[in-house]
């Protein structure tokens, strides 16, 4: 303050040395003022600085509050988030383990340890995976037969660092879905499920999607896909076979033993054929009572040799319930690739030799004709037409006359069932009955035959007998019985005017049941005639087993009598046994005047046949009944059967 | 070289000291904006020394020996031996153009064996700091360049700058020193401390502070200063200069003081830039820090200059009006602080500035100072 004070005066002092006190007093009072304001401008910057300083600290207290209060709030977030992260953890019913990039564990929960049996210490954090995997090849629970290979494999799938998926099936036998994860931290997550259950629930209905329940066979779709294996590969190779089989008589079996003895049977038949083809063929239940076997490399030769071993498995008696229970087989034989080009065209070929064989007589085995398709073709059109014949009024009965050869006169009529197609004209039942009886159309139309038969019979003189054919279908239905009643109150009929007509073929099947028909047809007052003698097996034993009260034998015999000399003997035979045994016993199919005096001759009761008469129609019939209801009329000769058919077409 | 000191009294002439000299090369000359508007002072140096480049500028108080005055102008007059001189004067329109006219002003002097520029540059429409830098870009780091901004005392009505004519605002004037015998010495030193809260610069414009802290600059300023002192604004805003620096290098920080303020807008314009985002604090005086920082600034240019104790020299000092305005008649102090530091064959003369120019002390690298003493000093080698 001196030398500010000292350059005051100096500067208050003027060139001669005199002191201007006024401005002296200037200086002074301004520099006064000045150290004045600069203390105050000091105070107020100090107050503002603190104030400041004081008002930032109190804000930075706020702060380190605000600051503090998150944190705590952020940390009892964060252990609540972590109590809920290991409640679900624990909760969730897959095993779960985390691993970092160094490979060692981060977290696991209790499912994990518990799946692969590993200790609970191994399940702290910071284990190395290697640790596990070796822990686990000790608990028989690392996967694959290689425990080596399945630590590599895990290893790699750990580092390459990629997600994926897989299952595995573990050395213990349990199978576990494990899915990988990986993180972007170069660690993993792996959710770890055991589905040992639901894979061998898979498997089981893989093989149910594949098997027929009942005989643990492959079913029809699961045949499909091995036939169409065999055609991919069939350009490599041989060609194969393909035999389509269906059971005889199996309905019966069901029918009569019921569904259950029904499966037995058809497990027995699955096992015999798989026995037939030894592991060579696929044996597959196609549905029912079909089966077909695949044999890979199958030719002509070799589908015929398992064919024949087939029909010979199944022709043995099954022992079902302590019954023994025969059923016979029929087997279609198509061969790749000559037969079709797929296994759909294969296996039509197959069914058409089924068919062809089932069509004719039963059991036994066909191969694949081309003419087949042709023949099914027309089955086809004919079945169509068939199913309408009746409603239309398109069948038609026929009567041939039966000639008493002692009394010289007609005693009955034979019914024949004709078929007036509106295109294919007058058919014979030899070309329609057998679909009729396949299509189960045979059941209607018999009972009309019946009663068609009955009706126009009852009409006639109460001499003259009525003979009606009934075919084994007919039998093994069941209803005849009742049809047979019911038509003959329906007509009046007395029933000892009624001959059924059976065949051989009703014995080969169900002989049993079908002898009690016979006995109960019996019971009626029916009359039973044995139909086309001779023609069969002619088992004699036959006329043992039931009190037949006819014998017709069969027309070849009567035509054999021209050129054979046997013939003679054998019709001389038959007409002595019937004789010796009580049985009346017909001729058929007389067209001669020597064939006539023949079987007259050798004593046959009765004579059937064109020289006689031809069948005739109703009215035709009713015309020579008239006839021959005419005293001065004496014989069947004078009535000429085409005489009277055209008469009869004339009256009608 | 030889130097000669003049003053111009109220007599309207330049007295000199005794031995003056004959011819002169070289003349500055400071004095308010009153005494230099007239141009009666450069006609009177230019009589006087009809071949020397005369540069001057308006200032805010001028040495006079060891005293500062409003009343008396001074002048220093310079006759070299061995080195040559090159002025150039610019015009500009506004401190957008700063960096460009730096960059014409320095390609202008650029050439072989330019050892130092010394610039006076209009103090109130220019960004010192972009025309320091545009004048470095042209002619490299390697020279030093030195000066100020003219001032009007605490007005910051109008500044003068004159190169070889009368005195002109919005003029930028500078003087390059060629050949290998001039010594060009700098010194640089503040003496302020900071004070209070570090803040930050959120809104700015280059030399357009808008924002501190979110609020408007010139509303801290207010509260500081008290609503007697915010009456003398811009003036008394100079008593509290901000250091500001890059949060990411604070050792590099610079003082920024005050050019003129928006009342409207509450925003106030520096004579430097003011980057967004860069740290600021306050600053305030101490009479005695800032004396010791003028005598370490000139004690570090004599040293610079490097000639010797015998040698004659020149000092021009260029020292901030904050310093004074913050010191009212104590500012002599500062003054007899740094001339004590100068040999007896140094002629000093300087002025009050609205923003001194000088390479800083740590990094070398030319820059705008605000609220420091710097120092140039001159001198010749023998030859």
């Amino acid at each position: 303050m001196r030398k500010l004070f000292d350059r005051q005066l100096e500067k208050a002092t003027d060139a001669a040395g005199q002191l201007d006190l006024v401005a002296l007093e200037r200086l002074v009072t301004a520099a006064y003022e000045e150290a004045e304001l600069d203390r105050s401008r000091t105070d107020r910057s100090m107050e503002l600085m603190i104030g400041e300083l004081t008002a930032f600290q109190v804000g930075l207290e706020a702060e380190i509050e605000t600051r503090t209060a998150q944190l705590t709030r952020s940390r009892q977030k964060l252990r609540t988030q972590n109590l809920r992260f290991l409640t679900a953890l624990e909760n969730m019913s897959q095993g779960l383990a985390m691993f970092d990039a160094r490979q060692r564990l981060v977290v696991c929960n209790h499912q994990y340890l518990e799946m692969y049996n590993l200790p609970r210490h191994l399940g702290r954090v910071g284990t190395h995976l290697v640790t596990i995997l070796k822990a686990r090849i000790a608990a028989g629970t690392s996967g694959g037969d290689d425990p080596v290979a399945y630590v590599r494999e895990r290893l790699l799938v750990a580092t390459e660092g990629v997600s994926s998926s897989a299952v595995h099936q573990l050395a213990n036998g349990r199978v576990m879905s494990v899915a990988h994860k990986a993180m972007a931290d170069g660690g993993w997550v792996t959710m770890h499920k055991d589905i040992t259950e639901l894979h061998s629930m898979q498997a089981e209905l893989a093989h149910q999607a594949y098997h027929d329940a009942l005989t643990g066979l492959p079913n029809r779709n699961f045949f499909y896909q091995r036939l169409g294996q065999a055609f991919e590969t069939l350009g490599s190779g041989a060609g194969f076979a393909v035999l389509c089989l269906d059971l005889d008589g199996f309905k019966a079996i069901n029918d009569s033993m019921g569904h259950a003895s029904g499966d037995k049977l058809l497990r027995q038949v699955a096992a015999r054929l798989s026995d037939c083809t030894a592991g060579a063929g696929v044996v597959g239940r196609m549905g029912g009572d079909e089966f077909a076997v695949l044999l890979p490399g199958g030719t002509r030769d070799s589908a015929l040799v398992l064919a024949r071993t087939i029909l010979d498995a199944i022709r043995r008696p099954f022992d079902i319930d302590d019954h023994a229970v025969l059923v016979g087989v029929s087997i279609g034989i198509a061969l790749a690739p000559e037969d079709g080009a797929g296994a759909d065209a294969l296996l039509k070929s197959g069914d058409l030799a089924l068919y062809s064989i089932k069509r004719g007589r039963r059991g036994g085995y066909s191969f694949f004709e081309p003419g087949l398709a042709q023949t099914l073709s027309a089955r086809s059109s004919m079945e169509h037409d068939l199913r309408r014949a009746l409603a239309n009024g398109e069948l038609e009965l026929f009567y041939q006359p039966v000639l008493n050869l002692a009394a010289q006169k007609i005693v009955g009529f034979e019914a024949l069932l004709r078929w007036r197609h509106p295109t294919e004209g007058l058919i014979l039942p030899g070309d329609f009955v057998p679909l009729a009886e396949e299509l189960g159309l045979i059941m209607p139309i018999g009972e009309w035959v019946i009663r068609e038969a009955f009706t126009e019979a009852a009409r006639w003189p109460a001499s003259m007998r009525i003979a009606v054919n009934v075919s084994t279908v007919q039998f093994e239905r069941g209803s005849l019985i009742d049809v047979l009643s019911n038509a003959l109150a329906a007509s009046g009929l007395a029933a000892n005017r009624v001959e059924v007509e059976i065949t051989e073929t009703l014995f080969l099947e169900q002989s049993e049941t079908n002898l009690d028909i016979l006995h109960q047809l019996h019971a009626l007052g029916l009359k039973v005639a044995l139909d086309d003698f001779g023609t069969g097996f002619s088992a004699l034993n036959y006329l043992l087993a039931f009190p037949f009260d006819k014998i017709k034998i069969d027309g070849s015999f009567v035509r054999a009598l021209d050129n054979t000399a046997g013939a003679h003997i054998i019709l001389g035979a038959v007409a002595s046994i019937g004789r010796r045994m009580g049985i009346v016993t017909t001729a058929e199919g007389i067209e001669t005047a020597e064939q006539l005096r023949n079987v007259r001759a050798l004593d046959y009761t009765e004579a059937q046949g064109f020289l006689i008469a031809r069948p005739m129609s109703r009215d035709a019939v009713r015309q020579l009944l008239d006839l021959a209801s005419d005293p001065r009329l004496v014989g069947p000769m004078a009535v000429e059967p085409k005489t009277v058919t055209a008469t009869g077409t004339g009256g009608a | 070289m030889r130097a000669s000191q003049l003053f111009w009294h109220d007599a309207s002439r330049w007295s000199e000291s005794p031995g003056g000299l004959e011819r002169a090369g070289l003349v500055f000359y400071f004095g308010t904006r009153q005494m230099l508007a007239d141009g009666a002072l450069y006609d009177s140096l230019r009589q006087r020394f009809p071949e020397a480049h005369v540069l001057g500028c308006s200032t805010g108080g001028q040495l006079a020996g060891t005293d500062v005055s409003d009343d008396m102008a001074c002048a220093l007059a310079l006759d070299f031996d061995a080195t040559t001189l090159r002025v150039m004067r610019a015009d500009i329109a506004g401190a957008a153009d700063s960096r460009a006219t730096g960059q014409a002003i320095g390609a202008g002097l650029k050439g072989d064996g330019l050892a130092g520029v010394f610039v006076l540059s209009d103090g109130l429409h220019v960004n010192g700091s972009a025309l320091v830098e545009g004048i470095v870009d042209a002619v490299g780091r390697g020279v030093p360049v030195s000066g100020g901004l003219a001032g009007d005392g605490a007005d910051f009505v109008e500044t003068l700058v004159g190169c070889d004519g009368p005195p002109m605002p919005n003029a930028i004037a500078a003087v390059g020193f060629y050949g290998d015998a001039i010594r060009i010495g700098h010194g640089s030193a503040g003496g302020w401390d900071v004070f209070g809260p570090m803040r930050r610069i959120t809104r700015a414009d280059g030399n357009v502070l808008h924002e501190v802290d979110g609020k408007p600059a010139l509303d801290l300023y207010k509260l500081y200063l008290g609503p007697e002192e915010s009456q003398n604004l811009p003036g008394s805003a100079l008593l509290f200069p901000l250091r500001i620096f890059d949060p990411r290098h604070p050792e590099r920080s610079v003082v920024r003081t005050i050019l003129s303020v928006d009342q409207e807008a509450g925003s106030m314009t520096f004579a430097g830039d003011m980057p967004t985002g860069w740290s600021a604090q306050l600053m305030r005086g101490n009479f005695h820090r800032l004396c010791a920082g003028a005598a370490e600034a000139t004690q570090r240019a004599v040293l610079d200059a490097g000639s010797a104790p015998d040698t004659q020299s020149a000092a021009i000092f260029v020292s901030c009006i904050g310093r004074r305005l913050l010191m009212g008649q104590r500012i002599d102090e500062e003054i007899e602080a740094a001339t004590a530091e100068l040999s007896e064959h140094c002629l000093p003369v300087g002025f009050y500035s609205y923003g001194e120019i000088s390479p800083d002390e740590e990094s070398g690298f030319c820059q705008l100072h605000n609220q420091t003493m710097t120092v140039t000093v001159l001198s010749e080698e023998a030859a």
